[in-house]
């Protein structure tokens, strides 16, 4: 027997076997690679449709406050409407500022006109509102008419009209006369805001019939007599 | 031999093979990929059409992010590549739970989203806000060229024209969202009763909020500058910005005390911060704070101009005023004539000596 032949006998097995398992090893290795590719792929899928759920979670839940806020807006619009006369009316119930205590009356009414003449008109609404209810110095036709405007502005029109009211109510006298010509004036806006055409008629020609040689009579009523 | 021993190698080679699996495999592995490939050119295909119609729908662009940011196209097909400058495609949806993106708007203003932030960006036209927040804090820089642009949440919406503002939302059960004005001014409204607007001037805030019985927002208050640092940091506003707008913050929130007198600081907005006792105590207001004195050669100026004025007004155009008005006064010297007469005393003095 040749010796070739022998050696060849002797180790084919082996290299058979080598050969399966080499074989067998680029078999496992090719599924690694698909396996991991498609892990790849599954998450990049799963990223995807995390995102997506998350975005639809925002929306359902930006969707509700929406609609929660604008059943809200709808129901205090609607409460303050009746309250006040106006849906963005404001109460004194929703000011959130609270008056200084250690100031006298008087500081605490020069602190409300200040208030009064740079707009701020929550706090002035404030500082006036006590001061009238709780000293009877400034219950005056002024400081009604002031305390007025100031609802007219903050657009509570329940208010300004009793504030008005009050300062026509009062005795007429050369010093307050002014005043409830300008009262007068500011109930006519005060139905106007109202969109009540037959109340802003009956104001103006209070005004006229009242004050006719005012300035405001003047303003209404150019033709007429001169101040 | 040589022939004999590759003929069974080979056999012994396909022999080993597991049945048909690798060939299968390398079927599927191939068709896979054909499959794969085909889906690509597909992709690619409807990827370019996409990018074509998303390419005129660009809203902004991504500039900084930092952190875990993810961005969802419109069509919620896939997220979108996080580099600098990737464009942002309108509609798209914008997350940065634990970390932050600075973007840059089409319209123009610069859009930082702090962690926890859920928004989407929407075109500047054909849309009521050109980002809606959906959750979290938003820091938007609007210059005076850009337009008014407006952030919308749930319930309120802030409209800028120019400014830089903060804009919260979903940060407190009891306060729907919160307009912080760094700079300019900025308006602030109800979504739903968009007939009254509150006007934000710097160094101010406004909530809007049910609790107070109110569908409009409430009126400014000056920002707390404790309450802003926080924020500052996880919105990465720019340094230059927070400095300015803590100096319009304390010089706002001046102006509030000087309103009051003295230990009168009762503003009870809870974002104001109120003097605390001890140390803000004995501190005076601005307003009343005493002078120093001034110096004795300032009052000494000071009593020579009035005079002077008052000779001028009791004497015009008399020569020497002093010795009409005040005639036991001597008369004042100027310079020369005080050198003058210093000169002429010292000579008189040698003359007196000499003999």
């Amino acid at each position: 027997m040749d010796y070739r032949a022998l050696i060849f006998k002797k180790i084919s097995p082996w290299i058979a076997s080598w050969v399966a398992a080499t074989s067998g090893f680029y078999h496992h290795t090719q599924e690694k690679v698909n396996h991991l590719r498609e892990l790849d792929e599954k998450y990049a899928r799963l990223a995807v449709q995390n995102a997506s759920l998350k975005e639809e979670f925002e929306a359902l839940k930006f969707a509700k406050e929406s609609k929660s806020a604008a059943d809200e807006t709808r129901a205090f619009a609607k409460r303050l409407s009746q309250d006040t006369g106006v849906r963005t009316g404001r109460s004194i119930a929703s000011f959130n500022y609270k008056i200084p205590t250690d100031l006298s009356a008087s500081q605490l009414y020069t602190l409300g006109m200040s208030y009064f003449l740079a707009h701020d008109d929550e706090k002035a609404a404030v500082i006036l509102s006590s001061l009238i209810s709780l000293d009877g110095n400034y219950r005056t036709a002024k400081n009604y008419m002031i305390s007025g405007v100031i609802w007219y502005r903050l657009e509570n029109m329940a208010q300004s009209d009793q504030n008005l009211d009050l300062a026509i109510k009062l005795e007429t006298t050369p010093e307050s006369e002014r005043y409830q010509a300008q009262a007068r004036l500011w109930k006519a806006l005060v139905a106007k805001r109202l969109q009540s055409d037959d109340r802003i008629q009956f104001w103006l020609k209070q005004l006229l019939d009242h004050h006719p040689h005012s300035t405001e009579t003047g303003w209404v009523n150019l033709g007429g007599e001169e101040p | 031999m040589k022939a004999i021993v590759f003929l069974l190698m080979s056999v012994v080679f396909f022999g080993a093979r597991p049945n048909q699996a690798w060939a299968q495999n390398t079927k599927n592995s191939d068709h896979h990929t054909e499959e794969k490939s085909n889906e690509k050119t597909e992709n690619d295909g409807s990827q370019s059409k996409k990018t074509t119609t998303v390419e005129k729908n660009i809203c902004g662009a991504l500039e900084v992010f930092e952190g875990d940011v993810q961005i969802l196209n419109p069509t919620k097909t896939h997220l979108i590549e996080l580099r600098h400058k990737a464009p942002v495609p309108c509609g798209s949806w914008i997350s940065s739970n634990e970390g932050w993106v600075h973007l840059k708007h089409s319209a123009g203003p610069t859009v930082n989203l702090g962690p926890g932030t859920y928004a989407q960006l929407l075109p500047s036209s054909h849309s009521k806000e050109q980002v809606i927040l959906f959750q979290g804090q938003v820091y938007l820089d609007v210059n005076s060229g850009d337009g008014e642009f407006k952030v919308g949440s749930a319930m309120g919406r802030a409209r800028i024209d120019r400014g830089k503002v903060i804009y919260l939302t979903g940060y407190s059960e009891k306060t729907s969202a919160q307009l912080v004005v760094l700079a300019d001014v900025a308006t602030f409204e109800n979504r739903f009763e968009e007939t009254k607007k509150v006007r934000v001037s710097e160094g101010e805030m406004s909530e809007l909020s049910f609790d107070l019985l109110r569908v409009m927002p409430k009126e400014p208050t000056p920002i707390s500058v404790a309450a802003l640092k926080p924020k500052f940091f996880d919105l990465r506003v720019d340094e230059k910005v927070q400095a300015k707008a803590i100096s319009l913050a304390t010089h706002r929130k001046e102006r509030v005390a000087l309103v009051h007198n003295d230990g009168a600081n009762q503003e009870s907005d809870d974002d104001v911060e109120t003097p605390k006792k001890g140390k803000a105590q004995n501190r005076s207001l601005a307003s009343s704070e005493s002078k120093s004195p001034k110096s004795e050669s300032a009052i000494m100026h000071d009593q020579a101009l009035l005079e002077k004025k008052l000779e001028e007004k009791l004497a015009p155009g008399v020569s020497e005023p002093e010795t009409l008005i005040y005639p036991g006064r001597k008369p004042k010297l100027t310079l020369k004539e005080r050198a003058e007469r210093k000169k002429l005393l010292e000579q008189i003095k040698q003359f007196q000596a000499e003999p």
